[in-house]
């Protein structure tokens, strides 16, 4: 358990990983042993709230992270981490929607696993493609200096 | 960010801190306690909470270990404290409306 959740640690983002996954693997090892000697049941519901914490706080903490980092092209990589997370997501969604379907009872019966692949696929082009059309209007702009028209003095200053 | 109203998680880790410095599995440990069983923090939501208030300069942490970071321990600061007095002040004032409207509606 404690090697999946380690695993798990590595999720979040590196800086998060530096700062509290020693300690986090620390309060994990003291929990485990206190219900090391409780019922199965107690053991598997400590053990799914644990993991479930940590992907929700590692998809938080990742979030949180690209909102807030200063994005910089020149030093971005794409973590690995962020490629489970969106395996798992792209799962959830999944399921979410054979759910749905068993709930609303409709005459599709037909699984939808087969188009998520293509799906996925064509969001990631399309969020591509809008990407490089912001960078090349961007790019436009600063080409143009329209980002030093908020500096140009519009009346002589009085001495 | 650790906006005001805080979450329940949020609330329940500062109102721990309140009391005295914890280390993270002593803050389990006591938000269970406090919340009679009904609230049981997972390591990432308590790390989660803890790196926000950190960021907010809510809460501070210190070694008490020089030679070990497995004795960090963290505790509230002025700002903390003075931000979980008005989140308390704003839950008294909302208990207070409530209980009258229920009395009101009961009479």
């Amino acid at each position: 358990m404690l090697y999946l959740f380690r695993f798990l640690l590595r999720l979040y983002p590196a800086d998060f990983f530096r700062e509290f996954a020693e300690e986090m693997t620390l309060v994990f090892s003291q929990r485990q042993r206190d219900v090391r000697h409780r019922g199965l049941w107690v053991r598997a519901l400590y053990l799914a709230r644990e993991f479930r914490g940590m992907v929700t706080g590692a998809l938080r903490e990742q979030f949180t992270d690209v909102s807030f980092r200063r994005f910089d092209m020149r030093s971005f990589r794409f973590p690995r981490a962020t490629i489970i997370v969106m395996l798992v997501t792209l799962v959830n969604v999944g399921f979410a929607i054979e759910r749905a379907k068993r709930i609303t009872g409709g005459d599709d019966t037909r699984s939808s696993w087969p188009v998520l692949p293509g799906m996925f696929v064509g969001w990631l082009v399309l969020m591509g493609i809008l990407g490089l059309i912001g960078y090349v209007i961007l790019r436009a702009l600063s080409q143009s200096g329209s980002q030093r028209l908020s500096s140009i003095e519009t009346r002589p200053q009085r001495r | 960010m650790a906006q005001l109203p805080l979450t329940e998680p949020v609330l329940l880790v500062l109102l721990s801190l309140a009391e005295q410095p914890r280390h993270g599995y002593s803050i389990i440990k006591d938000v269970e306690q406090v919340s009679g069983g009904r609230v049981v923090l997972s390591t990432g939501t308590l790390y989660g909470a803890l790196q926000r208030l950190l960021a907010q300069g809510w809460i501070e942490d210190f070694e008490e270990d020089e030679n070990s970071r497995d004795r960090r321990a963290y505790r509230l600061t002025a700002r903390g404290r003075r931000n979980l007095q008005i989140e308390v002040e704003r839950m008294k004032q909302l208990t207070k409306v409530a209980s009258l409207r229920i009395a009101r509606k009961e009479a």
